[in-house]
């Protein structure tokens, strides 16, 4: 991994098209502002787990059919 | 094309009906293509999302609206430009749903949608970064706060 020093203030840049701006820095946070093309894609790395696990979570195949779900849907409907 | 499904057996997915996924799924992102069954039943809120490419991995799939008439995803431009499409119109929207054992329990996954292009049948799951979904609604919660 490349390990840079930046100040406040200072940018890096990938490649042509992204930036990376330091703008703030405290001892619990650093604030970084990004400049990149609309096609990449920018996410905290934390929210991508999650969206990882969730997903495993689903697929364990529950032994349903989906008339069965859809008939407890329905006996909510019927309040 | 012939699906050995371990779920539902043999089943036979028409080649206009399989969707790409370019990017797969979350955690699945090796699995690029995708069939929704079970949408032959008009009453269904729910559907099956099937991977192509293993008979094990499937998805049980609703439309969010039918519980969340305000659900707003708002895919951006890059998310757009990913299902090649600019035309809301084309746009199909679905959440995964988990099943737990208490079948009570059933929860939807509004932060993270399946986004269609359905003229296309390209489709990607996004991620949205926001406090007014989570990865777990529960469905009948839901419906009945908004009863």
């Amino acid at each position: 991994m490349l390990v840079v020093m930046r100040k406040s203030g200072q940018s890096l840049l990938i490649g042509d098209n992204i930036e990376i701006q330091i703008l703030d820095a405290h001892p619990n946070g650093v604030k970084i502002g990004i400049s990149a093309p609309k096609e990449i894609r920018i996410l905290r790395k934390e929210l991508l787990s999650e969206a990882e696990n969730a997903n495993r979570e689903s697929a364990i195949a529950a032994k349903v059919s989906l008339s069965e779900l859809n008939k407890i849907l329905d006996k909510k409907t019927e309040y | 094309m012939l699906i050995n499904s371990t779920h539902f057996g043999d089943i036979e997915i028409p080649e206009g009906e399989i969707i790409a996924f370019p990017e797969g799924i979350y955690g699945f992102e090796d699995l690029k293509r995708w069939a929704l069954l079970g949408k032959t039943d008009e009453d269904s809120s729910f559907m099956w999302l099937h991977a192509i490419d293993d008979p094990k991995i499937c998805f049980v799939v609703i439309d969010p609206f039918v519980f969340r008439k305000d659900y707003s995803p708002e895919p951006d431009e890059g998310i757009l430009g990913k299902i090649e499409t600019d035309n809301a119109q084309d746009l199909r929207v679905l959440a995964i749903v988990t099943v737990p054992e208490d079948i009570n329990r059933i929860s939807a996954n509004l932060k993270s949608p399946i986004i269609i292009n359905s003229a296309k049948n390209i489709a990607v799951q996004m991620v949205m970064d926001t406090d007014k979904y989570t990865f777990k609604h529960y469905i009948l919660d839901e419906m009945q706060k908004t009863a």
